[in-house]
Formats: C-alpha cells, sequence, structure tokens
C-alpha cells in the first residue's frame, strides 16, 4: 500500500520563552509523531515535555467537537448547535444590544494569552470592527518590568539568547529556565564549560538554583534592595564603568550620591542576605565579565516590581555590562512582534477599555451602559483572573457569556455558548516570540478535526453572519483566510528583515530575524536622551520614583495572614494550559503546597497534611509538602493546580508599573498573604 | 548497550518520557521511561535531584529469569527484548524488576516496558529519549567500546544494582553552594 | 480484581496438596476404604483444576495460559505450573487405582506425595525474589508448607470419616503444624521489623494492618486454645469440633495470604 506521507512545519504558540519550532509527521490525513526542529537555531530540534504531548492534545478524546449550547448557566446540561445557531445566537445578541442601548459598548471582549499565533488576535479584530465595544487591556504577567526598562532603555530589547555562551558570569535572577526555559540550559552550560559562574538569585531553592554554582535567598520582592546593596559596594570599591557612565548614562551622579546616602544594613537586613554574602557576590560582578543578567517575570509581580527591575537595570549598566556580548540586562524581546503591524486590528472606534487586572471590579462599576455580553477567548478567565468572587458576581447581570476553546475548563462551567476552536497543527499562522530571534510558520497539517474552526475563522464567520442580519453592522473581512491575511502583515521591511521573499518561504525553515544580536551594542538608547537614564523623567511623570529607588514592598497586616504565598509557574503548564491531559496528568505531582519545615512544626503541620490556605479573598485544601526549599516566612504553590484554583486567594492588588506599555498596571500576584491550618484538626 | 544518565546535566524536566510516549503513543498510564524526584532528603541539603530511568537492560534481567512464556530475551548486544506478541499478562516480571520497569498496559491485558528503541537503533537512529533530551543528558553507550572513567552504577534513590546488574551508568550531580537568608 | 484470584489459587492448591499427601500416606501405612479413597481423590482432583482454574484469573490472556508451561529453565512460575498439572494428572490415574489392594496404587501415592512438596516448594519459589526484601528468604516456601501442613490432614480426617486412631493422630499432627507456624509467623514478623528499609516497611504494614489481629486469631489462637483445652479437659475432638477449626485455619490462610500479597513492600526507585 501506498502511504501517503509529508512533513509540516509548527510552531508552539504559548506564551513560553522558548516558541519551538516542530515537525509533524503526517500520514494518510493523521499526525503520527512530532519532533522539535533541527533548523530552529535556537531550539535545536528538542521539545519540552509538554510539546512532546501535543499530539495527546490534538487527537484528545476531550477536544470539544462542535458549538455546544449550556442550558443554564453552570449546569453542565450542555446540548450540541450548529455552527449556524451559535452564529446566529452570537449576532442577534450583538444587535440586540446595540438597539438596546444604542452603542455595541455593552459587547465586551476579554482576551489574553491562551494562544500567541498572529491571527490569533483576529477576534480582537472582529471586536474593533462592530463599533465601539469594551476590552480588556493590559497583561496580568509582565507589566511593571517591561516599563522599567522602557524607562532605563527607552525599549524592550533583548541580546540573542545565544549569546549567554559568551557570559563570564550568570545572573539568573528570578528566573526559573529549568522549568520554564529548557532551551536556554545548553548555552549556560556552554558558558559553565568555558568557565562561567552561574548564580541563581531566588527566594525559592528552585530547580534552576539547583543547578547553579551558587544560589542565593533573597527576601521575595525585595531584590531591589540587594540589587542596590551590590550596587552600593561595587561604587565604593571605585570599580563602576567610568567611561560607559560619563559617555552613555543621564543621571549618574545622583544616582550616585543616592547609592551613597543608602544604609548598607538596612539593605541587607531587607533583602536577607548579610553583608558578607552580599559583598561576595559583589565581588563576583567586579570580577567576571561579561555578566549576563537574566531578569525573570517573577520579581516585577509585587507593587514595589518595577522598581526592583529598574534597580537590576542600575546595576547592569553601572557594571558597565549594557551593550556587550554576552552580557546585559535581559527581561523581553518585543522586536519581533514589532515587526508586524497588526493591519486587520486596527479601529475606527473607541473602545472602552477596562483593566485586565481589575475586570471584575470594573465590571461591576459599569453603568452607562453596563456590559451584557462577554466574550472570552484565549483565555481560562476563570481559573487565571484574581478577585473571582467578585467576578461571580459581576457575571450575573450578563446576559450572554461565550468561550473559545478546545476543551472544557472552568470557564465555559461559566459560559452559556462554548466554540470549538483548532489546535495549531490545523490551521495556517506565524508565532511572533519574545525572548529568542527566531520567526517560525505553522503550516496547516491536517484539517480542522471534528467542526472546529480557527479563531480568524470564526471571525470571518460572525462578521457573515453580522451583515447577512444587517447589512454593514460589521466591518472586518467577511472572506479571505490566512495566506490573505498573512499576505497583508507581512511587508517589505519584514522580508528584509527575514531574508525571505514570502512567508511561505518559512515552510523551508525558520528564519533568523535580522535583529542586532546584542542589544545596545551602539550604546545608544531610546530613551528621551537616548541615553541610560538613571534619572528618568518619563518615570516621573508616570508617577514613579525619578532613580530606581527603594520602594516598601507591601507587608502583610500583623497577626494576620502573614505568610506570603508565591504561586510561580509549575513545571508542567502554561498557566491553566496542558494539566487536562492525561499524559501531563501521569507526571504531573499532586497539587500540593510547600511549607518550610520550621513553618511546619508550628502549625503542626507533616507532608500529607490536608491543609487549608486562606484569606479575606477565598481558601483553598489540598496537601502540604514539608520542603527546605521554601523560606519560613513563605508558602509555594505552583499554579496550575486544577481546579483547586489558586487565583481565589488573589486580592487584585496591582505593581507599580506598567500602564507605558501594556496601557495599565500589571498583576502583583506575588503580593498575596495567607494563613495556613491544618485541615484534619 | 546501556543508557547513561549525567545526572549533573539532567533538568528533570521530562521531554524524554515524554518523546518515549509521543513516540510509542503508549497509554497514559504506561511509562516505559520515568524521571523520579528524589527525596530531599537523600541529600545532605535539601537538594531537588531527578533519576531518569528507563529499563535498565540489566546484565542479570530478573524479568528474563521469571517470565514463564519466554516473553524476554537479551540480544547480543545486551538490550533485554520483551515480546509482547507471547507475553500472557501474568505480571511476574513487574514483581521481580527491582526498578518497577515491566508496566501493565490494561487495554491489551499485557506487559510492556522500553526495548531500547530497538528498531530506531537498527536504523541508525538515537532512541527517543536521546534525541529528544534539551540538555544532552541521556546517551547510550557501548560497552564493548567503553573505556571512560567517572561514571558510576547507583546514585542515591536507586536500588541495589547488586541483584541484576544494570547497564545503566551514571554521572554523579555536582552540588552547588546555597547563600540561605538570615532571617 | 487485584491479587484474589492469587490468593484462592494458593490456599486451594496448598490445602490439596496437603490433603493429597495425607491420603497418600494413609493408604501407604494404613488401611482405608476404597470408595470412601476414591472419593476423597476426586474431591481433591477437582479442588486442584478449580485452583489451577482460579489462577489463569490472575492472567490478562488466561486462553494462552499454556504458554507458561514453556520456559522451566529458569522460571519457578513454568515448574509451579507444570508440577501441579502433573500432580493433576497422577491424581487422575489414582483415582482409577482404587480397587482391592493395590501395590502400583500405593507406590504412586508416593509418587504422588513428592510431587505435592515439590509443587508446594515451587509455588514458594516463585516469590523468592530479591525485588521485594520480605520474600527475598526461605519464609513463603515455608508458610506454603505450612499452609498445606496445617489444613491437608483435618481435609482428608473429614472426608474419610476416620475413626480414633488415626483420627486422633492426625488432630495431634495439626495441632503440632500449627505451634510451629506461630512460633515462626512471630519471628519472621520480628525479624523484618528489626530491618531497615522494605524488610521493615513489610513489617509495619503487616502489624499495622486491620487483619493482622483477626488472622492471628482465627488462624492460630482460637484453634490452639481449643486443643489446649481439650487437651486439658481430656476430651477427645469429634467431627464437629474438627470441622469447626478447618473453617477457622482455613479463613485464617485466606486472610494470611492477603497480608502476604498486599503488605510487602518491594524496592522502589527513589527509597521509601
Amino acid at each position: 500500500m501506498l502511504k501517503k506521507e509529508r512533513i509540516t512545519r509548527h510552531v508552539c504558540p504559548r506564551n513560553c520563552y522558548d516558541t519551538c519550532a516542530i515537525l509533524a509527521q503526517v500520514r494518510n490525513g493523521r499526525i503520527v509523531n512530532i519532533t522539535g526542529d533541527p533548523a530552529h537555531g535556537y531550539t535545536r530540534g528538542k521539545l519540552c515535555a509538554k510539546g512532546y504531548s501535543y499530539l495527546r492534545r490534538v487527537y484528545s478524546p476531550d477536544r470539544i467537537k462542535q458549538p455546544l449550547r449550556q442550558c443554564g448557566r453552570g449546569s453542565g446540561h450542555w446540548v450540541p448547535v450548529s455552527w449556524d445557531y451559535a452564529l446566529e445566537m452570537i449576532c442577534q445578541k450583538i444587535l440586540d444590544l446595540k438597539h438596546r442601548y444604542g452603542s455595541t459598548l455593552p459587547v465586551c471582549l476579554n482576551k489574553y494569552s491562551g494562544n500567541f499565533g498572529l491571527l490569533n488576535n483576529a477576534i480582537e479584530g472582529l471586536f474593533n470592527q462592530l463599533g465601539p465595544t469594551t476590552q480588556v487591556l493590559g497583561s496580568p504577567c509582565w507589566s511593571a518590568g517591561l516599563d522599567a526598562q522602557t524607562f532605563d532603555f527607552g525599549n524592550n530589547y533583548n541580546s540573542n539568547p545565544e549569546n549567554l555562551r559568551k557570559a563570564g558570569l550568570i545572573l539568573l535572577w528570578g528566573v526559573n529556565p529549568v522549568w520554564t526555559a529548557v532551551h536556554s540550559l545548553p548555552y549556560i552550560y556552554e558558558a559553565q564549560k568555558e568557565g562561567a559562574k552561574v548564580i541563581t538569585i531566588d527566594p525559592i531553592f528552585s530547580e534552576t538554583a539547583k543547578k547553579s554554582d551558587l544560589y542565593f535567598q533573597v527576601r521575595p520582592g525585595q531584590d531591589g534592595y540587594l540589587a542596590l546593596a551590590l550596587a552600593k559596594i561595587i561604587v565604593e570599591a571605585e570599580k563602576e564603568d567610568k567611561q560607559f557612565l560619563q559617555n552613555y548614562s543621564l543621571g549618574w551622579d545622583e544616582f550616585r550620591e543616592y547609592l551613597k546616602s543608602l544604609n548598607l544594613n538596612k539593605l541587607s537586613r531587607e533583602c536577607g542576605l548579610n553583608q558578607q554574602a552580599i559583598k561576595f557576590l559583589a565581588g563576583l560582578l567586579i570580577n567576571h565579565s561579561p555578566v549576563f543578567i537574566w531578569v525573570g517575570f517573577g520579581m516585577q509581580r509585587y507593587a514595589n516590581g518595577g522598581q526592583n527591575v529598574r534597580a537590576i537595570d542600575a546595576l547592569g549598566a553601572l557594571t558597565g555590562n549594557l551593550g556587550k556580548a554576552g552580557g546585559g540586562v535581559h527581561y523581553a524581546n518585543l522586536r519581533i512582534w514589532n515587526m508586524f503591524k497588526f493591519n486587520f486590528h486596527k479601529t475606527g472606534y473607541k473602545n472602552r477599555y477596562l483593566n485586565i487586572n481589575r475586570f471584575a471590579e470594573e465590571l461591576n462599576q459599569l453603568q452607562e451602559p453596563p456590559v451584557k455580553m462577554l466574550w472570552i477567548a484565549n483565555r481560562n478567565l476563570f481559573l487565571q483572573d484574581a478577585n473571582l468572587r467578585l467576578l461571580y458576581q459581576a457575571i450575573k447581570e450578563i446576559e450572554l457569556i461565550i468561550t473559545i476553546e478546545e476543551f472544557m475548563t472552568e470557564s465555559t462551567k461559566y459560559s452559556d455558548l462554548v466554540l470549538p476552536t483548532t489546535t495549531f497543527f490545523e490551521e495556517t499562522d506565524v508565532v511572533p516570540g519574545y525572548w529568542h530571534h527566531w520567526l517560525a510558520l505553522n503550516e496547516q497539517a491536517v484539517p480542522p478535526l471534528h467542526e472546529a474552526r480557527s479563531d480568524l475563522d470564526i471571525a470571518l464567520m460572525v462578521s457573515c453572519k453580522m451583515n447577512s442580519l444587517e447589512q454593514g453592522s460589521c466591518t472586518f473581512p467577511q472572506s479571505g483566510d490566512a495566506s490573505s491575511f498573512l499576505d497583508r502583515e507581512f511587508d517589505d521591511q519584514a522580508y528584509s528583515l527575514l531574508g525571505i521573499r514570502h512567508w511561505s518561504d518559512l515552510k523551508d525553515s525558520p528564519a533568523k530575524v535580522n535583529i542586532p544580536d546584542v542589544c545596545w551594542e551602539d550604546r545608544i538608547f531610546e530613551t528621551p536622551s537616548g541615553k541610560f537614564e538613571f534619572y528618568s523623567q518619563r518615570a516621573e511623570q508616570a508617577g514613579h520614583p525619578l532613580m530606581p529607588a527603594l520602594k516598601e514592598q507591601r507587608k502583610p497586616a500583623a497577626g494576620k495572614y502573614d505568610l506570603r504565598l508565591l504561586s510561580p509557574h509549575s513545571q508542567h503548564s502554561i498557566n491553566s494550559q496542558f494539566q487536562n491531559l492525561d499524559w501531563i496528568k501521569a507526571i504531573k505531582p499532586e497539587p500540593a503546597v510547600l511549607i518550610h519545615p520550621d513553618t511546619a512544626l508550628l502549625k503542626s503541620i507533616v507532608s500529607g497534611s490536608m491543609v487549608r490556605i486562606l484569606n479575606d479573598y477565598g481558601e483553598i485544601v489540598l496537601k502540604a509538602a514539608v520542603s527546605g526549599a521554601v523560606p519560613r516566612d513563605v508558602l509555594v504553590c505552583y499554579q496550575g493546580i486544577g481546579d483547586l484554583n489558586i487565583n481565589r486567594l488573589l486580592s487584585g492588588e496591582n505593581t507599580d508599573m506598567g500602564s507605558i506599555v501594556t496601557g495599565n498596571h500589571g498583576l502583583a500576584i506575588l503580593d498575596t498573604f495567607v494563613d495556613i491550618e491544618n485541615q484534619t484538626d | 548497550m546501556g543508557f547513561l544518565v549525567d545526572a549533573e546535566r539532567c533538568i528533570g524536566c521530562h521531554a524524554c518520557e515524554m518523546a518515549c510516549k509521543n513516540e510509542y503513543q503508549s497509554e497514559p498510564n504506561v511509562r516505559w521511561r520515568k524521571v523520579y524526584p528524589i527525596n530531599e532528603t537523600e541529600y545532605s541539603l535539601p537538594e531537588r535531584n531527578h533519576l531518569s530511568l528507563a529499563c535498565n537492560h540489566c546484565e542479570k534481567p530478573e524479568c528474563l529469569r521469571v517470565c514463564p512464556v519466554r516473553a524476554y530475551t537479551k540480544r547480543e548486544d545486551g538490550i533485554v527484548i520483551h515480546d509482547q506478541g507471547r507475553c500472557i499478562g501474568c505480571k511476574m516480571c513487574a514483581m521481580a524488576c527491582p526498578y518497577e520497569v515491566p508496566q501493565y498496559n490494561v487495554r491489551l491485558k499485557k506487559m510492556e516496558k522500553c526495548n531500547l528503541c530497538d528498531g530506531r537503533l537498527d536504523q541508525g537512529l538515537k532512541t527517543a529519549c536521546e534525541a529528544a533530551c534539551p540538555v544532552e543528558a541521556l546517551s547510550v553507550i557501548d560497552f564493548n567500546g567503553f573505556t571512560k572513567y567517572g561514571f558510576v552504577i547507583a546514585l542515591p534513590g536507586f536500588p541495589d544494582p547488586s541483584i541484576t546488574k544494570p547497564t545503566t551508568r551514571f554521572i554523579k550531580p555536582r552540588i552547588g553552594a546555597q547563600v540561605r537568608r538570615d532571617q | 480484581m487485584g491479587e484474589y484470584p492469587l490468593i484462592l489459587f494458593t490456599v486451594l492448591s496448598q490445602l490439596s496438596a496437603g490433603a493429597a499427601i495425607t491420603l497418600s500416606l494413609l493408604d501407604y501405612f494404613t488401611k482405608i476404604d476404597n470408595s470412601a479413597g476414591k472419593k476423597s481423590t476426586l474431591v481433591v482432583l477437582v479442588m486442584i483444576a478449580l485452583s489451577l482454574g482460579i489462577s489463569l484469573l490472575h492472567l490478562g490472556h488466561p486462553f494462552n495460559a499454556y504458554r507458561a508451561l514453556t520456559n522451566i529453565g529458569s522460571s519457578w512460575l513454568s515448574r509451579e505450573a507444570i508440577l501441579f498439572f502433573l500432580l493433576g494428572i497422577l491424581l487422575l490415574v489414582y483415582y482409577f487405582q482404587w480397587k482391592e489392594e493395590n501395590s502400583f496404587r500405593k507406590s504412586l501415592g508416593l509418587i504422588i506425595s513428592v510431587v505435592s512438596v515439590l509443587a508446594v516448594v515451587s509455588s514458594g519459589m516463585v516469590y523468592v525474589l530479591p525485588a521485594v526484601p520480605a520474600w527475598n528468604n526461605f519464609s513463603p516456601i515455608l508458610f506454603f508448607l505450612f499452609t498445606g501442613a496445617a489444613l491437608g490432614p483435618m481435609f482428608i480426617l473429614l472426608m474419610l470419616k476416620l475413626t480414633n486412631g488415626a483420627f486422633s493422630r492426625l488432630v495431634q499432627f495439626t495441632a503440632v503444624i500449627l505451634a510451629a507456624s506461630l512460633m515462626c509467623f512471630i519471628v519472621y514478623v520480628s525479624v523484618l521489623l528489626s530491618g531497615s528499609g522494605a524488610s521493615a516497611s513489610t513489617g509495619s504494614q503487616i502489624v499495622g494492618s486491620g487483619i493482622f489481629w483477626p488472622r492471628l486469631l482465627v488462624n492460630w489462637i482460637l484453634p490452639l486454645g481449643i486443643f489446649a483445652w481439650l487437651t486439658f479437659k481430656r476430651i477427645s475432638p469429634d467431627r464437629k469440633v474438627v470441622c469447626s477449626l478447618f473453617v477457622m485455619v482455613f479463613i485464617g490462610e485466606l486472610l494470611g495470604r492477603y497480608l502476604f500479597y498486599y503488605a510487602s513492600v518491594a524496592l522502589k526507585v527513589a527509597g521509601l
């Protein structure tokens, strides 16, 4: 028998540093195997465990197979409906609301990062062409750090992370690449082999800490104090890079004076490390070059998070590591995304934007007009949002909730209509990443399974239906396909950066984007002054201190909820994704809260005890695991514990920065304070 | 032939295990390769270590000894092969293996285990797990051309190798320094 | 279904082996009524067939069980299967020899005794596995033999409706066996508990299990107590007493076998 077999190229669209390129082996219309794509220069033919589980996701028996209508929200009584019925239901509701309120503002979209495919933004494009709508703006993830680097450098660029291999010292600061960016490890190991020291600074003794030469345990959220202490020691030893500071920085004199005014005792006390340890670390920074500082997203998820990042930027600057191959302070890279113009996204309407991190609160307060229809896309809102109690309250007045999903989730529970969507093996798209400097294509390996439709197709179908019900009610295109949309997204500038003639050339190989391999190599920054700004007027205008200055962290109220709950990313899920797959369930440890042995003793808790974690916002009950990996005053519960829903405990407090780049402040997820009780008492 | 597990490089990411599953599309609860988190207490400091283990293709395989239907054979190159065609699902091998290697497939009602990707090796390919490891911590070594020193036959958490003489070899993890908070 | 088929198979097959030995030795050394002997042989034969049938339920593919006879070179499971199968065939032949004085039957009886012992020993050897430290010694063999020795004689005694002389000797023998197996069990559990790792865990699993005390009670304490009381009162036990003793010990052995399978801790990666 002649077997029809072909290899298709893919790229993982998850919210992750690595954005890996994948090859799929397709036989007789079915994907039979996947591997990493060796043509991708950064991920080099390897995937992570989640990546290798993708076939189970595509062919899962649990996929949503057709549009489903829930008769009675939360009832679990699902009735399959035709696409036409579903579209009719949606469009009638939009038109009804438009006529009732004289505006489309009661129609609301809550979309985030479930799928970073370029064309997965089509739903937003659709909303932007319906009239003025209500949408969320911002990011719960990385906002504060983006602003901080914007104040200091003028933009968010990183060096090609392959430069890790050239580092003399690698500071993995609040980042856990062993879990969240495995493809960086070979470069770190290469550097180590060449003699580089690898240091992890983290409140938790993470897997990355385990793989490092040295681990420094910093008090959660006080990374800025440590950075300033290091800066102070280095400046006092006169080991700062005077040439760089003189020529390429703004406000150095003022910052030096500020450093002088700081008290090392206080800094040491606040960051939790003794002076000897800090001095030792400062010595390493002085004696090793270049220093590659990788600033994780974790440390900026505090009310003082942006300041933490600014302090670390300043440390990188004054040690002269900016613009060096193998050096620098790296947080995220927006250059690849910025290649695209998001043409299908443009709007002529004045949308009403809600802060994504205060969604429930703002939804409750909206009156003129209230939100009456909510569309959830690329998001598991009811697991990943903060202040869930308010959210449950807020949706009571909403007449129709629609969710686009691959699987039934916590959020579909609260939906009236669920639309089945494709996995990235069933659609054509490109996925810009935010860390490495490569761009790869998703070919369509197989036609959409069951009745699933891509986000783009859903947007096109809705537009068609809108116009058939009321001509001109939606100006989003009614025809076209992924190819025609991609044709409009790639312009000559993008092609010249990619070194290709047409995006379909990416079928032959992912392309390295021709952006500077080393960021800020020319020491020309994109700040108003063109220099590295210790002293940022823009920061001051946005209501922040001029300089990277100490900012008191949020502390627990005395006597109550005095344990800080950290909920970093787990090893085997991306936010809420992947944890529904049986393959992943088989390797994922049972949900547990990690507690320090001394704290456990105090609370009469042993490994395996059922414990209740609670605060004013909610409570969860799960097993305890006693571990020396966490500090005494901290509980750690990795997120992605399924329906236990750790976000019930989040207050929804915001970070100090974030409004410049993402439009709103970030979410201070790690400023969460709780008590723990032994449930068996 | 046997696996060399470089515990110094291994990051416990489970890519090897999942790549194995992807290659053979095995049942959800059947894990030919498993990444075991090792108890903190196995090391002097609260460490996080892992052992990535599949079949150890032992020199004295207990599975082969106890199997009543001769489903197990040891190839000339040392690979212990389980022939599912012969297996009657008596689970004797599962009881006898000190490493929990043979596992019961509830759907087929037979045992199964890692055959060291014999099919792939015979085609000159790497095993699925080795090919997938993002940090090159796994490899298959040929004991005939084996000259390198510095390998150990067991690490903390690995059951007594004297029973079946596993061919798996390990490279010990280095233990880094830790500076803990004062308060 | 778990290990229930194995619990039933091992206890029943050991009971049958013990019964076969008792029967053939009684036949060799004493005189047995032909029809009673024939009937007993048939019952033992049926029990062996039944236990072998039950053992198949443990397999994923019972209909391919014949293949299990193919590795006598190294697999004790193969040897066990062959020996019990052989025992069944010998008993079948034995069954047809119950007429008049028959020296062939008596010699066959001796062979049956030897095969029975070997079959039970090989059953025990199946579990002598280095991967399960609590089993990796002579204990599986010893306790399996005790099971056969405790249940077999009582069973035959009841089947043959024996009269006083042989009856009381077999009852005394059973009492001695029970006392010996209790002592061995106590020593065994103490050794496990004083050990480390998997052995110690097995020990504490046995003692901590909810059926540890019930088992001690019905398997040993009650039967031995009854024996002691009867001896003290110089009452010779009747069939009813032996019958209830048999039921107690049989239940005790089933409970014991459950513990044997479920309390045993194997070596594990990453320690305990």
